[in-house]
């Protein structure tokens, strides 16, 4: 849970960092489009790719104007002052999460990999400063900026969620489920048989419009489930040796088919059984729609009340299903199609 | 004096589908699901009905001689979950019935502890 520090100290360290960025040359200034929102994103160092290469399926060549900024910032680059850190460690460290007490500013604290970011929702913009990438976490290489992504998307009618995105001519299924159900083996094997792909691990929902939007083009296996998979084996992959899963980047190699957004028509949970006859779609409540998708949504993220609600609304709105599943991969597609035709 | 309880202010999410509950324990990392009368019960305490006063109303409404134990059994189950807890803040306010169970069912707190890891914070 998150620990609350007086937003008059808050705003002199964010003020503090600004000065570091200010006294630095941007070496890489790109631009990304999530929902309908643009994010620049300024790099001061010369490799991006380790938080680039997720997300390179959304980049804009050029553009004016954005809604939001990233400053990333190598350690070996600058460094930020240390004054806030020293001053409220035991609280950083204890809590992961400080805000500030009139809620604009969100500090994120990773003692372990020694990475901060620190975002300011009133200027919409974030610094994230890291010791050294050798000691961020690989998994971190599949799903970069989800906290910022997270807050600033948080107080919008946009929400994260947890799952994969599949679909057919612009109309889509969120696959969701917490980790190990088959989400991600259900979407590949879509991905397979030329469906649309707008991701898999985080997605963002619009409720407005009931749109999802791709925010990475990543997937993960096992190795033991990459070997059903031919085609995908010769990707970029990662190793990712805390989740003994490895990733998969999809882009450029799956270009045509990664969709940046679908409308929704269900959502669905997938089961593996080996034992299964047949893949099928079994109606389920909204209750229990929600059961599997807002837990694993809510704590990755350290949500707050209005996502959970967010999460429930949609459940509630579109018709939900469970897929059952066996080792037959093309039955996947084969059965989800019947709800997009 | 009337028992009380009240909803965990901090990080305690709950949505009624009718005949279940989704309750989230954003803190613990743990998440429920309430069938039977427990979502009735579970919007009561919301509403801040003592307990004395739930239990007098369902026992009358449904003439089911376990009621009162089950509702009982019920709350202690949530309290021992950090899900509610006692208040001082008396209110006189009924039980309604408007949304209530056509049929009495024993209140059942379902808990599943399996992603306390997804917490952010979990692992350090």
């Amino acid at each position: 849970m998150q620990a609350i520090i007086d937003s008059t100290l808050f705003e002199q360290w964010w003020l503090d960092c600004l000065n570091v960025t200010q006294a630095l040359t941007a070496q890489q200034k790109k631009y990304y489009h999530f929902g309908e929102a643009i994010f620049a994103i300024h790099f001061y160092h010369d490799d991006s790719c380790f938080f680039t290469q997720a997300i390179a399926h959304v980049e804009l060549t050029v553009n004016d104007t954005h809604d939001f900024q990233i400053d990333v910032i190598d350690g070996s680059i600058a460094k930020l002052p240390t004054w806030f850190i020293t001053q409220h460690l035991t609280t950083l460290i204890s809590h992961h999460f400080t805000v500030s007490d009139n809620q604009r500013f969100i500090l994120h604290y990773q003692k372990n990999t020694q990475v901060i970011q620190f975002i300011d929702l009133a200027s919409n913009r974030a610094v994230v400063w890291y010791a050294a990438l050798s000691l961020l976490p690989a998994w971190e290489r599949s799903f970069p900026f989800r906290q910022i992504l997270h807050h600033y998307f948080e107080n919008t009618d946009y929400c994260l969620i947890h799952g994969a995105a599949v679909g057919i001519k612009g109309q889509g299924v969120l696959l969701t489920a917490k980790g190990g159900s088959g989400k991600s083996t259900a979407a590949l094997a879509c991905l397979s048989k030329a469906w649309l792909y707008a991701g898999d691990d985080f997605v963002l929902y619009q409720t407005k419009t009931n749109t999802l939007y791709s925010l990475y083009n990543v997937a993960k296996l096992t190795p033991q489930q990459l070997t059903r998979f031919n085609g995908l084996q010769a990707l970029s992959i990662a190793i990712d040796n805390d989740m003994d899963k490895q990733q998969l980047f999809l882009y450029p190699p799956y270009q045509s088919q990664l969709i940046r957004k679908l409308t929704l028509t269900a959502i669905i949970v997938p089961r593996y059984e080996a034992s299964t006859e047949m893949c099928q779609l079994i109606p389920i409540t909204a209750a229990h729609a929600l059961f599997c998708m807002a837990p694993s949504t809510l704590f990755l993220l350290n949500a707050k009340q209005d996502s959970f609600n967010k999460l429930a609304h949609l459940c509630k709105s579109i018709p939900t299903y469970q897929l059952n599943t066996n080792d037959q991969l093309d039955g996947i597609p084969l059965t989800l199609q019947t709800l997009l035709n | 004096m009337s028992t009380q309880y009240e909803i965990a202010n901090e990080g305690v999410y709950s949505e009624n589908f009718g005949d279940e509950s989704v309750v989230v324990n954003m803190k613990a990392g743990n998440y429920y699901s309430l069938t039977g009368m427990a979502s009735y019960i579970w919007d009561s305490l919301s509403a801040h009905v003592s307990v004395e006063a739930l239990e007098n109303a369902i026992a009358k409404r449904y003439h089911a001689p376990t009621a009162k134990a089950d509702v009982r059994h019920f709350i202690k189950e949530l309290v021992n979950e950090k899900l509610i807890h006692p208040t001082l803040n008396h209110s006189n306010a009924d039980s309604d019935f408007s949304l209530a169970p056509a049929a009495y069912s024993v209140p059942l707190l379902r808990v599943f502890k399996d992603l306390q890891e997804y917490v952010i914070g979990s692992v350090s």
